[in-house]
């Protein structure tokens, strides 16, 4: 394919195998820890920080990891705590950060083409510094996660046990929301605000259904994500589609023949 | 081999307390029973000793040294906890191997993976619960009775100088009960645990405990030895 010369294609290239990675790993926690509503509830938040950034004509980036931020400060307590039930609290962030979003966008002065851009994603037009980013968010993720494997693993596996052992699974717990924001704050360019989560669950979901191993959950998944992100790339280029939407398509098709032909004998053993 | 004491204490959860003004004391090396009805309070009980609930007055007391969130890690690296139960996805990809290893990664340490120590402990304990054959299969897809034996190894894998347990006996066979029984005996015997056991099985009383506790609505009814526990229960006509 003649693409591959340009650089741009190289680009997106090296942008869908960094976020396909990063996306990967911070899925198996979402996924693992069975908390996908709060990521969709950071992600739409990113999304409306991004927003903001535009409007106020700062860099969307920053303003995307603020929100994000602000959502897991939110999010974190309510869900630890219980003090609403975590469907309630995370349905109303959800919405509430859609509708600034929408709301951002509604009043966004200038031409909104790089708003629709942070919506639908714009992979063929990631920069070096977009590049850096990602390349920053997946060493943090990749040596959080090699650092602290066996936490993450207990906190994963029941957080109220993880704390019996004398493991700091709040500090943890957090860790990983924070991680998961600035990782979709950073993949937002490339897949978009209403995709980026996708591409956190998908191939994450995919793994689930084929390994009871960790380790091999989070090979699994990363591979999974850049599979989806390097084929969807190629069939946008090929029959002429929306990249974000591609690279989501090809991740939900790996994650339909993951359940197909799922390994997994499930019984009930209680 | 910690005593623990509990001072005017009220525990619970955000929106309810559970336990009302309690003390107690427990000293190094005993070995409680703890009886009542459902929501007397026993769970809640264990969890204020390990600082998983919330104490709203009072003070928790261990080996002479308040609990507060600044020690309460230190702590719980020598509690050995067994919780009544907890869901897991059948499709969880831990394995039992991983979570009996759980039990000690608080005391291991962050940077530190389990050693040769770990693997010696591991081998021992889970042929000592008869769970050998079962570490490499998945956590989610174990029986009740065999989530409880691999939870009894992850408590025993810090080496604890407490034991809380909580329903331990439930979904046990008579023959795997017995041989808890057997086990317990003999690390009470051997290491001088303090242990608190929560339990519905007056059997239990019998064989294991020397002070029994009795607690309803979030408070202590009796506080007194075995014998007199069960003369108690005989002539009350308690049911």
């Amino acid at each position: 394919m003649g693409l591959i010369g340009f650089k741009f294609f190289q680009m997106a290239l090296i942008s869908a195998l960094l976020a396909g990675i990063s996306c990967g790993i911070v899925g198996v926690w979402i996924v693992t820890m069975r908390i996908s509503f709060i990521g969709v509830a950071i992600s739409h938040a990113a999304f409306a920080g991004a927003l903001l950034g535009l409007i106020l004509g700062k860099p969307p980036v920053l303003f995307a990891f603020f929100f994000s931020f602000l959502a897991c400060a939110i999010l974190g307590p309510l869900s630890d705590k219980g003090q609403l039930h975590p469907d309630t609290s995370i349905g109303i962030i959800f919405s509430s950060t859609l509708g600034l979003a929408f709301l951002f966008m509604g009043i966004l002065p200038e031409a909104k083409s790089q708003a629709l851009n942070l919506l639908w994603g714009s992979i063929l037009t990631v920069t070096l510094k977009d590049i850096t980013l990602l390349i920053i968010t997946l060493a943090l993720t990749i040596i959080f996660t090699t650092l602290f494997f066996k936490e993450i693993q207990s906190v994963i596996f029941n957080r109220e046990m993880a704390k019996a052992s004398g493991i700091s699974a709040t500090i943890f717990f957090y860790l990983i929301l924070f991680l998961t924001g600035i990782t979709i704050s950073t993949t937002l360019k490339s897949v978009g605000g209403l995709l980026v989560f996708a591409l956190v669950v998908n191939p994450a979901a995919s793994a689930y259904q084929i390994t009871y191993s960790m380790k091999k959950m989070y090979i699994l998944s990363s591979l999974f994500g850049v599979v989806s992100g390097w084929s969807g790339l190629f069939f946008s280029a090929q029959f002429n589609l929306p990249a974000g939407a591609s690279i989501v398509i090809v991740s939900t098709v790996i994650f339909i023949l993951s359940v197909l032909f799922s390994p997994k004998k499930v019984r009930d053993g209680r | 081999m910690k005593k623990i004491k509990l001072d005017n204490i009220s525990v619970g959860y955000l929106t309810e307390t559970v336990i009302k003004n309690l003390s107690l004391e427990i000293e190094d090396g005993e070995f409680v029973g703890l009886f009542g009805p459902n929501g007397a309070g026993k769970t809640t009980l264990l969890c204020a000793i390990n600082g998983l609930a919330m104490i709203k007055k009072g003070k928790v007391y261990i080996d002479g040294e308040i609990l507060n969130i600044f020690n309460e890690n230190r702590f719980r690296r020598i509690i050995g906890y067994v919780p009544q139960y907890f869901d897991v996805d059948p499709k969880l990809p831990v394995l039992t191997e991983d979570v009996v290893y759980m039990g000690c990664y608080g005391k291991t340490g962050l940077f530190k993976f389990p050693g040769k120590r770990e693997k010696e402990l591991i081998d021992e304990i889970s042929i000592l619960l008869e769970i050998e054959h079962l570490l490499k299969k998945p956590f989610g897809q174990l029986s009740g009775g065999e989530r409880k034996r691999t939870l009894i190894a992850r408590a025993l894998m810090k080496e604890p100088e407490i034991l809380l347990l909580d329903e331990i006996f439930a979904w046990l066979d008579i023959k795997m009960m017995e041989k808890v029984i057997a086990i317990l005996k003999d690390i009470h015997k051997k290491k001088h645990l303090t242990i608190l056991i929560v339990s519905h099985d007056i059997e239990t009383v019998k064989s294991l405990c020397s002070r029994i506790i009795w607690m309803e609505d979030g408070k202590l009814i009796f506080d007194g030895g075995k014998e007199v526990f069960l003369k108690k229960i005989e002539t009350e006509q308690w049911d």
